[in-house]
């Protein structure tokens, strides 16, 4: 090396290029902008919020909230590991829904066991529709938008054919429990539950090496690859992660509903989706994470409960989520092309 | 009056200042040359004369009266047309469509009158001596070199008063290099001013008339260049005076061990029937024309291509390169030839980078260690002084040469017995280059072997231990020792398209 030659100039640069330093607490607001507007949004929605109606900053409302938030976030957990690839996962509305059919059929009637069995393939069933939508999109190189909405028809066809129309059973305890219980009548389980979930995400995605190898994949597949990255199995296994938080998303909405019933999970597919997006993840790949999309999933169910309490039907909160979701694309989208 | 000049120009990206107080001023009819190391703000500058990136402060002005280019139009519509390294064609359009992309002639219906833009294209590309390229062909299945004519007529199509080329001449032969130095006089001649921007020192000293020379993100001079020597020019470049470029070649005994052993290796038409050895200690060059199968024989031996033929046994034993990974268990390394779409992942930090390819050997059960990561890359930054912030700058904020070492770093961590090697000394400065090639050479010298893919022949001349010339795909000479000359290199690739001909 000419390494003693390379140092000679080197004060030069060093000085020029230090003096390019900026304060750290306005370097982590330039670096974790996009994780935090959702947060700020979060706050302006309450405040909004908590001058019109007092009762919705309650903590019992909020505690509500943030419980119905858990369920919707599940499902964004998989999604923003999808999207984090480049790609999305239109299939976990009937995917969920087939897991929370196991369930109650499997479990009817049983005991301990038989409630282990029927989780066991709940959740596998969810796994394994995933890994099926990962193999057709890494190896078959379909569209991941088109596998995946020709997974959901066809599980929607399984399921009817399953169910004959009509699911049986009820939600085992364990589920009802899980989904809406609370430790000394005060912590939601379904809190800690999420809290773990976020915890074991975000460290995952940020120091895994299966997390690194998902921003590389989802930023330049081909440089990836040309860095032995396994891009297929990294994508595979991203699909599968995300049909298993389907499956666990199936456990907890039979478990607040006490049962399982047909298109349960349809409502879900957008605003999970619109959560990930808020919360800062790009719809491109390769940037966001899970930080930003707790926000997101608040933000959106606050948002669901807001627009009910003023009275806004169905119909009116479906065309804000389309809005929204196209709203934030643009937004991130141009943030984006200046920063370039 | 300059017809086109900077001054007080000061621009940062993130923490890195890329330009600072810089400046320079060119008149019609000259050629002005650029220089300047990896990272001394000749490429921003550029950016900042054609509207690309705007600058924090300082001014431009235009024939004498002050000027800002928003964006790259309106510059473009001021006459300052750039030519950049990054192709910006659209490769499924026709190199016709590319040529005439907004100013499409008409039809009387307002549709694009196809066959008479067509006829402008070839009557264009004629003009130009760029005879072989055929304007109904898609963009997408030129050859790298070809492309870069297309985008260089393409600019010269829109009659600038400024023409800027930025290392354009990075991706060409000597003998497409001519033909564009040709097209160039004649602008010049015409009264066009011409930016040039090129690593290649010869090439400036053959073409341009002065050249500001740039350092650390200023201006440190500007100089007739038919009045400095060589080792001046380089002096003001870098600070200090450049020894011997290469690195002397030791002697090596003559039975090393075969590092990489290819027999009959073929892919369809592209590769045919190659055969060789590469042993312990080697720098073996791959030469030629562009696009000979060169790129190609590397991706194969890298198990991009499924379906290549032959047997590849790296340090003796039989290998099955299905894919990189394979490739990469197996011992072998590749930089490819694009850093921005095949080496790097632009928008991640340099430490993502660097660890990209070994990432398992820093992690325990599936998680990394923040520490041991950390450690890494500060040992690649310190071993091949990469330039940068900090070690969570992304990397597209790094210049071409420091991006180049990042691409090289990541598979220096994986300690590869035979590294293949595309062009990778390409649009970086002379200083980094020296830098590349004496890395090279220490990492023969450890016992790797590296085979090494160069447009440049000096380079090949200058630090191969043995060449190998391919031709249509196949290896058709195999020099070293004192028959290894530039002379030999060009004789081997020219002759050979003679009897070729002649056979075929």
């Amino acid at each position: 090396m000419t390494k003693s030659e390379a140092g000679s100039q080197k004060p030069e640069a060093r000085r020029r290029i230090t003096r390019g330093f900026r304060l750290p607490a306005s370097d982590f607001v330039a670096r974790n902008r996009a994780v935090l507007v959702p947060y700020a949004l979060i706050g302006a929605l309450l405040l909004i919020a908590a001058l019109r109606t007092p009762g919705f900053v309650a903590p019992g409302n909020l505690r509500t909230q943030l419980v119905l938030a858990s369920y919707l976030a599940t499902i964004a957990a998989g999604e923003t590991l999808v999207i984090l690839t480049g790609g999305i996962d239109l299939s976990v509305a009937w995917n969920l829904n087939l897991s929370a059919i196991l369930l109650t059929q499997l479990a009817e009637g049983g005991g301990g066991g038989r409630i282990a069995w029927a989780v066991v393939a709940a959740l596998g069933s969810g796994m394994l529709v995933g890994l099926i939508n990962g193999i057709g999109v890494a190896f078959l190189r379909i569209p991941s938008l088109v596998m995946t909405l020709g997974m959901n028809a066809v599980l929607e066809g399984v399921t009817l054919v399953y169910t004959n129309g009509s699911p049986q059973g009820a939600a085992p305890g364990f589920a009802k429990n899980l989904a809406v219980g609370r430790i000394g009548g005060v912590v939601p389980w379904a809190l800690i539950y999420w809290a773990i979930l976020s915890l074991t995400l975000i460290f995952v995605l940020r120091r895994s090496v299966f997390g690194r190898r998902l921003y590389a994949v989802g930023n330049n597949p081909r440089a990836a690859y040309l860095s032995g990255v396994p891009v297929r199995g990294v994508l595979v296994a991203s699909y599968a992660l995300c049909g298993l938080f389907a499956g666990i998303a199936g456990v907890l909405l039979t478990g607040y509903s006490s049962q399982s019933y047909l298109d349960m999970g349809s409502p879900f597919v957008l605003p999970a989706i619109a959560a990930v997006v808020i919360g800062g993840t790009s719809i491109l790949g390769g940037s966001g994470g899970y930080g930003g999309t707790i926000a997101g999933a608040t933000t959106v169910v606050l948002l669901q409960n807001a627009l009910q309490v003023i009275g806004v039907r169905t119909a009116g909160q479906q065309i804000l989520y389309g809005l929204i979701i196209l709203l934030m694309l643009f937004v991130y989208g141009r943030g984006r092309r200046i920063r370039e | 009056m300059p017809i086109l000049a900077a001054s007080g120009i000061t621009k940062r990206f993130g923490g890195v200042v890329a330009l600072d107080d810089a400046g320079f001023a060119c008149e019609a009819g000259e050629i002005h040359a650029l220089l300047g190391e990896n990272g001394a703000g000749k490429s921003t500058m550029v950016k900042v004369l054609c509207g690309v990136q705007p600058p924090d402060s300082g001014t431009l002005t235009d024939d004498g009266r002050p000027a800002t280019f928003k964006n790259p139009a309106a510059a473009a519509a001021a006459g300052i047309v750039p030519v950049f390294q990054e192709l910006s064609l659209v490769p499924h359009l026709s190199v016709a469509a590319n040529l005439f992309m907004g100013h499409e002639p008409q039809s009387p219906l307002g549709l694009i009158a196809g066959r008479r833009m067509r006829r402008q294209a070839r009557a264009l590309l004629d003009d130009l001596g760029f005879a072989g390229i055929d304007p109904a062909a898609t963009v997408a299945d030129l050859p790298l070199a070809q492309r870069q004519l297309v985008e260089i007529a393409k600019a010269i199509g829109r009659r600038p008063r400024v023409l800027i080329l930025d290392e354009a001449t990075s991706a060409l032969t000597q003998r497409e290099v001519a033909k564009v130095f040709a097209v160039v006089r004649r602008l010049r001649d015409a009264g066009t001013a011409v930016i040039f921007i090129s690593h290649r020192l010869d090439e400036v000293r053959a073409l341009c008339d002065r050249a500001t020379v740039f350092r650390d993100g200023t201006d440190v001079g500007t100089i007739a260049i038919g009045e400095a020597s060589h080792d001046q020019i380089v002096h003001l470049m870098i600070g200090r005076a450049l020894r011997d470029v290469y690195p002397p070649r030791p002697p090596r005994p003559a039975q090393e061990e075969s590092l990489l052993a290819v027999r009959g290796m073929g892919w369809g038409a592209a590769l045919r029937d190659i055969s060789f050895e590469l042993r312990r200690g080697e720098i073996l060059g791959l030469s030629g024309l562009e696009g000979q199968g060169q790129g190609d024989l590397l991706f194969a031996l890298f198990g991009v291509y499924a379906g290549v033929a032959g047997a590849v046994e790296v340090r003796g034993r039989p290998v099955k390169l299905g894919n990189p990974h394979a490739a990469m268990r197996a011992g072998i390394a590749l930089v490819p030839e694009d850093r921005k779409t095949q080496a790097l992942i632009l928008p991640l930090p340099v430490r993502d980078n660097v660890n990209l390819a070994t990432l398992p050997s820093v992690a325990r059960g599936g998680f990394v260690s923040a520490a041991a990561e950390a450690r890494r890359t500060d040992a690649m930054r310190e071993r091949l002084a990469i330039k940068t912030a900090s070690r969570e700058t992304p990397v597209r904020f790094l210049s071409g040469g420091n991006q180049q070492k990042v691409a090289i770093a990541k598979w220096l961590l994986a300690d590869a017995d035979v590294y293949l090697l595309y062009d990778p000394t390409r649009g970086i400065d002379v200083g980094a280059k020296q830098e590349i090639y004496a890395l090279m050479r220490g990492l023969a010298d450890a016992g790797h072997g590296i085979l090494f893919f160069s447009t440049d022949l000096t380079e090949i001349v200058g630090l191969c231990d043995r060449a190998m010339v391919m031709y249509e795909g196949a290896v058709v000479r195999d020099l070293s020792g004192p028959a290894l000359s530039e002379a030999a290199l060009v004789s081997a690739a020219v002759g050979v398209t003679e009897t070729a001909r002649a056979t075929g």
